[in-house]
């Protein structure tokens, strides 16, 4: 079900109900009710697809013991690549297998060999991408012995399957978030209170900027070779605030809910558009999975192309964005795009004294320092990133080259469209996310806020209306494709 | 635990009053007009109520059927008692239960049912629809229609005035930061038939943009396919024709298609479903036909569009009668 329907609306006052004021005496009956309810979520869309995550919670829950009870240095690398095996498997047939095959294909028919088509009707689960991201982190954290495994089933069933973070993230490390399943919650009214205002504010996004830009959007992307080059240039720049509007908005939704149930995530979006550099922009934006990147695949890479200094950080770093690419999608143009964002480190490792990481959880902490000279770089990062964005929201790799060259030789009218309303919400959410770029989220306010008590209500019903008001054709969130 | 419970608490409350001024608020002019019988939907349904057994052909559809048929032509013409039923944004599941709710009444011959891909997409009007709804006389049908034809969607945009209004709060907004007036053109009213004499303007034309097709319209052909079914056996059980037909679109407009998605579309639909289709942009378009001037915006006819589309539709009925 999705966070803004009203099957998610009835679901979730229910279990907030029977978690607090029916089964809170008892933790591990509460443990039991959120799982039983994030299968009920993760079912709403295919009841198929629990026997996959039940799968996966299975064979780590047995592996994450074996690797910890196991001193045998061989023993403990065998359980830990069946884990990955595992988790892999499941990811690369289910995402990958259609993707494999065609490129196989397309690759024996470039050189003359003609081969028959073969697909199969693969359905994606949802969320399939974050979740065995998750649980392959526990195994690795368990042999490196930065975690040591639980023995209960039901509290790491749960940690997997947690329904605010299992379709589109964040994903959390079990270093993180399993200890909160394993001690008793206590209800905080302030925290509660966050977690609403920040729900709110997702919501916000969600429904007023990126379900608003998304029409808009599809129209300039699926007619790119009729639009002249000013509507091809306004159409990324609206799909970058569409994506980033869509997917942190998921997440403070995500974090809010998690937060009404006592239970504390990492921030995953770090006001990333502010950024000054494409070395910034990535320990802000999407900071579970750059730093999931960073720490499992960056650092083993660069540690194994050590020897070839800066030349093998740069391949460690350009091998990592690839793979975030297909992470993404199974396309060549995410791919791509995920190279392109690799290219753009060279002159960041080539010119640093020490290039250390992509990213790390503390990008979530990293306060945003501001002068008028920063402008230019904040604006460069902007249209670097949007470049990007050209690959990853077409539907080919030719067509995100068809579009490229469009911006270039397409007619550089006025655009003959401007949507007026489309601005005023993206100014709106960036100069919110502006003036609270040092908070949690857009929508806090503590004690010393200079908001009074009165405006800010105002503000949380002037925010209620227009998501009632504004909500557009319900689109699905951009992330559950992945 | 209790101060979250009592904000919460409190935000229900002040959102629910907030939900009730507006519905006065937005209720208002509707009320109003029905006091002076000049609500459209209340005079409608008021004839079909008061005048039972009386019409022989009922159009149903959405604004672009009660601009387009003219009843009084085609009673000259056809020697039948007309009455056009379309109301504004109706779709296919609202033509149904109209239908439904009209045939306790009447015992048409003949019914026009006007069919474009929005008449099946995700978006509705509900407060058109529920203000076509608020004068069926049997609360089992507008029951029906909320439940079987808009499921949770439709309960909570009839329970909470501002799902309800959203598009008239929208347009306010819009009129307040623009120069143009919300008003609407004088129109005149005949059996259901609304009509203007306003011209589409050169600026307009050049706005215009591509009609519905699939890519640009969220089409939901099972609901279609559900929901015409329904029609087409009411009117088998009651021995009614049933007659669709696509009113027509200013040549501009129609011309930015390349392809013409909606009507491939009805055509095929209603030829296996052995039910008489007309395209009247391209019906006997020798003798009718449309000129950009024949309309009053981008889709709906003017008086003299109207006038051709009703003729239209007499040299269909006299076909279909042979």
């Amino acid at each position: 079900m999705l966070f803004n329907s009203l099957d998610f609306f009835i679901f979730l006052p229910i279990v907030f109900v029977l978690y607090w004021f029916v089964l809170n005496k008892n933790l591990k009956v509460q443990n039991f009710l959120l799982l039983i309810a994030s299968y009920v979520f993760y079912g709403w869309w295919d009841v198929r697809f629990l026997s996959l995550i039940i799968l996966s919670t299975i064979i780590d829950y047995f592996i994450g013991i074996k690797i910890h009870e196991s001193n045998d240095e061989t023993k403990r690398k065998r359980w830990l690549r069946l884990s990955m095996l595992v988790n892999l498997s499941l990811l690369g047939f289910f995402k990958y297998f259609n993707f494999f095959i065609d490129s196989f294909i397309s690759a024996f028919n470039s050189i003359g060999i003609e081969m028959d088509t073969f697909t199969l009707n693969i359905i994606l689960p949802v969320g399939i991408s974050f979740y065995t991201f998750q649980t392959m982190s526990y195994s690795l954290d368990i042999n490196k012995r930065k975690l040591v495994p639980t023995k209960d089933f039901v509290a790491f069933a749960t940690f997997v399957a947690f329904f605010p973070q299992l379709v589109a993230g964040p994903i959390e490390r079990a270093s993180n978030l399993l200890p909160q399943f394993l001690r008793k919650r206590k209800f905080n009214n302030k925290f509660a209170s966050d977690g609403v205002r920040q729900i709110l504010w997702g919501l916000f996004k969600k429904i007023v900027v990126a379900d608003n830009c998304a029409p808009f959007v599809n129209s300039i992307f699926s007619n790119y070779t009729e639009e002249p080059s000013s509507m091809l240039i306004l159409g990324v720049v609206i799909f970058a605030f569409q994506i980033y509007a869509d997917f942190s908005g998921y997440t403070d939704i995500a974090i809010g809910v998690a937060k009404l149930f006592g239970f504390d995530f990492k921030k995953n979006f770090n006001f990333p558009y502010f950024s000054k550099g494409i070395s910034e922009f990535w320990k802000r934006w999407h900071i579970s999975l750059s730093s999931w990147l960073n720490d499992y695949l960056f650092t083993p890479l660069a540690v194994e192309f050590r020897n070839y200094k800066k030349r093998g950080i740069f391949l460690a770093v350009f091998l990592t964005f690839l793979i975030s690419g297909l992470w993404h999608g199974a396309g060549w143009n995410f791919v791509f795009w995920g190279g392109l964002h690799g290219l753009y480190y060279i002159p960041v490792i080539f010119s640093k004294k020490r290039f250390t990481s992509i990213s790390t959880n503390k990008g979530s902490k990293v306060k945003l320092d501001f002068s008028i000279t920063d402008i230019p770089k904040m604006v460069l990062t902007f249209f670097m990133v949007c470049l990007t964005y050209i690959f990853f929201r077409s539907a080919s790799l030719s067509d995100a080259f068809g579009y490229l060259k469009g911006i270039f030789t397409q007619i550089p009218t006025f655009p003959n469209t401007i949507p007026y309303e489309l601005f005023l919400f993206i100014i709106i959410l960036m100069a919110t996310e502006w003036f609270q770029r040092n908070k949690e989220h857009g929508l806090q306010f503590d004690d010393t806020s200079k908001v009074r008590p009165f405006f800010r209500w105002v503000i949380y019903f002037l925010l209620i209306f227009a998501i009632f008001i504004f909500q557009e054709e319900q689109q699905e969130f951009i992330y559950f494709q992945f | 635990m209790k101060s979250f419970l009592k904000k919460t608490g409190i935000l229900i409350i002040v959102f629910t009053i907030l939900n009730i001024i507006l519905n006065y608020v937005y209720e208002l002019p509707a009320k109003k007009a029905i006091k002076n019988k000049i609500h459209k939907n209340s005079l409608k349904w008021n004839d079909i109520h008061k005048n039972q057994n009386t019409y022989d052909l009922i159009t149903i559809g959405a604004s672009r059927a009660y601009r387009s048929f003219n009843p009084n032509i085609l009673d000259s013409k056809l020697n039948l008692n007309s009455y056009n039923m379309g109301t504004s944004a109706q779709d296919i599941a609202e033509s149904y239960y109209t239908l439904k709710e009209i045939l306790k009444y009447q015992k048409p011959k003949f019914v026009i049912l006007d069919l474009f891909l929005p008449s099946s997409d995700d978006k509705h009007d509900f407060y058109q629809i529920y203000s076509n709804a608020s004068f069926f006389s049997s609360n089992k049908t507008k029951y029906n229609l909320i439940i079987d034809g808009y499921g949770a969607t439709g309960v909570a945009n009839y329970c909470i005035p501002i799902l309800k209004f959203k598009n008239y709060i929208k347009k306010d907004i819009n009129s307040f930061f623009s120069n143009r007036s919300n008003s609407k053109p004088e129109t005149n009213w005949i059996k259901g038939f609304s009509y203007d004499t306003i011209t589409v303007t050169q600026k307009e034309i050049s706005n215009f943009y591509p009609i519905s097709n699939f890519e640009n319209t969220s089409f939901k052909k099972e609901r279609f396919n559900e929901f015409f079914n329904k029609i087409k056996q009411i009117t088998l059980d009651n021995n009614i024709k049933l007659i669709c037909v696509r009113t027509p679109y200013p040549p501009s407009r129609l011309a930015l298609n390349k392809i013409d998605d909606e009507n491939a579309f009805f055509r095929n639909f209603t030829k296996k479903s052995n039910i008489p289709y007309y395209d009247l942009n391209t019906f006997e378009n020798h003798k009718y036909k449309y000129i950009d001037s024949d309309f009053s915006d981008y889709h709906h006819p003017n008086y003299k569009g109207a006038q051709k589309a009703s003729w239209q539709l007499i040299e269909i009925i006299n076909k279909l009668r042979k």
